[in-house]
């Protein structure tokens, strides 16, 4: 029901739009900082309500959508180049401060990593330190980055929203295709990668380390008459193995004492992501439209246990979404649909008590999200952005939401 | 000419890709419906038939040595109730566990076959299979069948009165009863001995797991029936799970006890729980009454002074006088204890104020509380007594 008046509310709306959005990464050194504040007219989950999507263990900032002026998070990111021993081999240094909803106010450390190009090539390349995961920019979502002022469930459940870890990442790419002349420039690129983390985002556990594996193909077409369109394709696999990962509950004020009698349930097991992105646009008569595409599917494997009762577990959560967005001059309207099912096998004489306490038991409900937006660039840096979500998750919930999104670059 | 060919084939097949991918996806994703199964074993079905475990409850632990029979069952209710089982003949494991008081015996102490006044209060026997060790301190218990040893065979104080003495003449009043005769060669049929002291424990053992508490008004709450318990007692819950009271901390899950095993449990991080929980500080250093100094008596450890078992609050109403010497005759007063942080024991050979002991438990710091509220807690602790329980024919004595 969604998804069919989702596509017919984009038919009907489809003639607008562009939208703005300075992100010039071409040079090494800069600086950029952006936040969001949203208003919200409803919450997801009243007063000591535990946030409990059935079948779903939760964990990182899976956080629900909370009432009234929220902010959403304020970034400060950086890169800059230092050490150039060759022509185009510079050896730099990234970070990022934020603060982020649910944290309390506090200002942390996201990342800080150093970029380390191998030999005399800039397409072998180690980077070390605390960083985000390259298998699917939905891993690491920010509201004041991001399409929508809501993160993807599909970021929510399958990361924990922000995936911040210490590890080390090897990528290599390839040109597999370059043609530039006066009428056109064309360029393809295959990259993989490898990481490995210490362990500490969600789905794994401090400690216990998860292993990333990628690939993807990069596509650009810069046409004379100024047509663009470029394209990207992922597809990238995560193992982790958690040791006692508590399944977090979060909900507004403190846990309900009901709740919190029931709440302490720890997975230990396997967990394997697998997924696929694909995200491309294309410029057409001063229009952008643009097409994204998710898939992720997360097989998990193991225990669960109370501290008291225990039972094996198998699961199988499997979500798509699709964004499908226009933009025209300062104007840009987007709408998104996700949808994720559950699968989960309880055994070893478990009892109902049990299952029934741990959130897990999933009848036939399969979450839904719909978002329709729009974003208006009224100022330099400055983007309203204003929503409408009619979901099914926890519960079911309509809400409409009002945001500003700042943004601001500046070259080092 | 040739790199515009190629260029098209590439960018045709990367097109290409992008679409087939991406339709594969989709198909996959609407494919896929939500779902939670169950696996039961047809052997763990079995057993929750035969020991009536409710489905809410996970299925106890049982020792591979003694699984379960109906037959074992039968006989061991027989020998549960029967006096011919202690020494001198005068009193049965029911003596003790009288099934109208959930299986405890309302007294403070009980006195043995022989009259010998016990030094511990008589525990209720609903689902203490699921305990993680059995009686009130001791570590080394994890099974009925090691418990049992205890009640049959002590010589100080002496419960049953069976000892190598007398044990030839006990097991001889079963071997020659044609009733005994028949329900022992059905319970260990491959057997061709007679009776024995671990026939009749096996057989004792088995009766006693079907002794299973689920039907109160809380168990009905945790089903699902809201309406199960009164206002009071969902105000009485809350207290109890709150960081205020803080009784979930030590009465915790299914059976409200830290004390906890079943089935599938990992043996490695079973945790055999022992408390102090301030009832005595006779020495100031939070010592206890010399006749009974909990797991102390057994492992020696003067950190282990008055360190005894989480109780299991199921049919707690029921099983009045409270704590390991009975020393606290109403519900109202155990609350009103855990409030105060401590007993205060102002006169006599135990005086001493529990509060101050250095060995009581960090989670006992006591609290403010109003009647209303202590009254409200009382009235959710008493809608954990199960009527089936105490009126189910089939743990009743089968000589009546």
């Amino acid at each position: 029901m969604k998804l069919s008046s989702a596509i017919v509310w984009f038919s009907v709306c489809g003639s607008t739009i562009v939208y703005a959005h300075n992100d010039d990464r071409s040079n090494p050194n800069w600086l950029s900082a952006s936040a969001s504040i949203t208003y919200r007219e409803d919450r997801v989950v009243e007063d000591n309500e535990a946030y409990l999507i059935p079948g779903i263990m939760l964990g990182g900032e899976a956080i629900p959508p909370q009432e009234d002026i929220q902010y959403d998070d304020l970034t400060l990111q950086f890169t800059k180049a230092f050490g150039s021993n060759a022509l185009s081999h510079k050896y730099r240094i990234s970070g990022k401060l934020g603060i982020h909803q649910g944290h309390d106010n506090q200002l942390e450390l996201d990342n800080l990593w150093f970029t380390l190009p191998l030999f005399s090539e800039k397409k072998q390349v180690i980077e070390i330190g605390l960083m985000t995961t390259m298998a699917t920019p939905t891993a690491s979502w920010h509201a004041s980055t991001s399409d929508l002022s809501e993160a993807p469930l599909m970021s929510d459940l399958f990361f924990g929203r922000h995936f911040s870890d210490t590890g080390v990442r090897f990528y290599r790419v390839f040109d597999i295709f370059d043609n530039n002349n006066e009428n056109y420039n064309i360029d393809h690129y295959f990259n993989f990668g490898i990481e490995v983390w210490q362990g500490g985002n969600y789905p794994a556990t401090s400690g216990d380390g998860s292993l990333v594996a990628y690939v993807a193909l990069e596509t650009e077409r810069a046409l004379a008459n100024n047509k663009h369109m470029n394209g990207e394709i992922r597809v990238w696999g995560l193992r982790a193995d958690p040791n006692q990962r508590r399944d977090d509950r979060y909900g507004e004020g403190h846990h309900s004492e009901i709740t919190t009698l029931t709440s302490d349930f720890f997975f230990s097991g396997e967990v394997v992501t697998t997924g696929f992105y694909a995200n491309g646009s294309i410029n057409v008569q001063q229009m952008q439209w643009r097409l994204l595409f998710e898939w992720m599917q997360q097989q998990t494997n193991g225990s669960l246990d109370n501290q008291q009762e225990r039972s094996l577990y198998d699961g199988t959560l499997v979500g798509y979404r699709w964004l499908i967005s226009v933009a025209h001059q300062s104007l840009r309207f987007s709408v998104q649909y996700e949808e994720v099912a559950i699968e989960s096998t309880f055994s070893d004489a478990v009892s109902s008590t049990f299952i029934n306490n741990s959130g897990l038991y999933n009848d036939s409900h399969e979450p839904e999200r719909l978002v329709y937006s729009a974003d208006w660039s009224f100022m330099q840096d400055l983007v309203l952005r204003l929503e409408y979500t009619d979901e099914n998750v926890a519960f079911s919930s309509e809400r409409v939401a009002l945001g500003l999104i700042w943004s601001r670059g500046w070259a080092l | 000419m040739f790199e515009s060919r190629q260029r098209r084939i590439l960018s045709s097949l990367l097109i290409g890709f992008l679409a087939v991918l991406t339709v594969l996806i989709l198909l996959l994703a609407a494919c896929k419906e939500s779902s939670t199964t169950v696996t039961v074993s047809q052997s763990e079905a079995e057993l929750r038939t035969l020991l009536k475990v409710p489905d809410h409850f996970a299925l106890p632990v049982i020792p591979e040595f003694n699984r379960p029979t109906q037959a074992k069952i039968t006989l061991g209710r027989h020998l549960f109730y029967d006096k011919r089982l202690s020494a001198n003949e005068t009193q049965s494991c029911e003596s003790c566990h009288l099934q109208a008081m959930a299986f405890a015996d309302g007294v403070a102490l009980p006195a043995g076959s022989t009259g010998q006044r016990l030094f511990r209060n008589s525990q209720g026997l609903a689902n203490a299979m699921y305990h993680a060790s059995l009686t009130w301190a001791n570590d080394g218990l994890p099974h009925l069948e090691d418990q049992l040893v205890i009640p049959l065979r002590s010589d100080n104080p002496i419960e049953l009165g069976i000892n190598e003495n007398n044990i030839d003449e006990i097991v001889s009043r079963f071997e020659t009863d044609p009733l005994y005769i028949q329900l022992f060669a059905d319970a260990f049929p491959e057997s061709e001995g007679g009776v024995t002291l671990n026939k009749i424990i096996f057989a004792l053992a088995s009766f006693c797991r079907t002794i299973i508490s689920g039907n109160s008004a809380y168990d009905r709450f945790l089903q699902g029936d809201t309406g199960a318990l009164t206002e009071q007692q969902l105000a009485g819950f809350r207290l109890f799970n709150g960081e205020r009271f803080e009784c979930f901390h030590c009465h915790s899950g299914t059976h409200f006890t830290t004390s906890y095993q079943d089935n599938n449990s990992d043996l490695a991080s079973v945790q055999f729980q022992f408390f102090n929980n301030g009832l005595y500080n006779v020495d100031g250093e939070g010592g206890y009454p010399e006749m009974d100094q909990g797991l102390f008596d057994l492992t020696g450890n003067p950190r282990h002074r008055g360190f005894f078992r989480p109780q299991s609050l199921r049919n707690v109403a029921l099983t009045a006088p409270y704590m390991h010497d009975g020393s606290i005759a109403t519900l109202r007063e155990v609350v009103e204890h855990y409030a105060r942080g401590g007993r205060l024991i102002e006169s006599g050979p135990n005086a001493g104020d529990g509060r101050t002991s250095p060995l009581k438990s960090g989670l006992i710091s006591g609290f403010q509380a109003t009647d209303d509220e202590i009254d409200a807690v009382v009235a959710f602790l008493e809608s954990l007594s199960d009527q089936d329980l105490v009126t189910n024919h089939e743990l009743s004595n089968p000589f009546n």
